[in-house]
């Protein structure tokens, strides 16, 4: 296994020192062209050197350049994100408030369905809705072979 | 090919030869390389950046793999990625076709 010298060293002290991003993301960049760089010196069939291998991979700056514009890309993806949430919660605010308006009421507590009242009738009559469907059935009726 | 004609194409050149099979950095170059039989010229240290950028936009994962006592990132196409890369592919047959249709009478 061939051994980097203090050019590869400088080289990655040097793209290290001009990456944006958290540390985390910058030492998975380091460490991916350190293993770049050693996987080329194994394969240097040709003896073209190190220095060669180093102007390969483009000079830091280059490096550096297109990492931040992977960064840019990333921030504004995230932007765009918010503020899509951000839209949909103000949506969803304004309906709240259009239904409130409207003298709506909040939708009925499936715990307690008597407390619906029809306009043609105040006696409490068993609710056949979906909710009133959904509660538990007695044990007996669950098919519950034990 | 020159810088700007491999850039505008990257993506669509990093997914396929994701197709094959997961690789790391270096076989990615390398396979690129060997399949345009060394047409493209570029710094080799700006893929890493856009296999981020893929990566971020989950159209390939990745993991470190531990191999001949070195530790690699592999990247693999995710599904999304295979979308993406069938919608490149068919932009990219549209634009050949037309720059034929008109270089070739010429």
């Amino acid at each position: 296994m061939a051994e980097r010298s203090d050019a590869s060293e400088r080289y990655l002290e040097q793209l290290s020192s001009l990456l944006v991003g958290s540390a985390r993301e910058r030492r998975r960049l380091c460490a991916e062209i350190r293993s770049h760089i050693d996987d080329a010196l194994d394969r240097d069939d040709g003896g073209s050197g190190e220095l060669q291998i180093l102007e390969q991979l483009g000079s830091p700056p280059q490096i550096a350049q297109a990492w931040s514009a992977r960064c840019h890309s990333q921030r504004s993806r995230q932007r765009r994100r918010i503020a899509l949430l951000a839209a949909a919660g103000a949506t969803a605010g304004l309906l709240a408030v259009a239904q409130h308006a409207q003298g709506g009421q909040a939708p009925r507590d499936c715990a307690s369905p008597t407390t619906h009242h029809s306009s043609s009738s105040r006696h409490h009559t068993p609710d056949t809705s979906t909710c009133a469907t959904m509660r538990l059935r007695p044990a007996q009726d669950s098919g519950d072979p034990s | 090919m020159g810088r700007d004609g491999f850039s505008g194409h990257l993506d669509l050149l990093l997914l396929a030869s994701l197709r094959e099979r997961p690789m790391h950095g270096y076989a990615l170059i390398e396979h690129v390389r060997r399949a345009s039989s060394g047409h493209f010229d570029y710094p080799e240290g700006t893929i890493y950046p856009a296999l981020r950028r893929l990566e971020d936009q989950a159209l390939v994962r990745s993991r470190w793999n531990d191999a001949d006592g070195r530790k690699r990132r592999v990247y693999a196409l995710t599904s999304k990625g295979s979308r993406a890369l069938e919608g490149q592919q068919a932009e990219w047959k549209r634009y050949i076709g037309s720059v034929q249709a008109v270089v070739g009478h010429g």
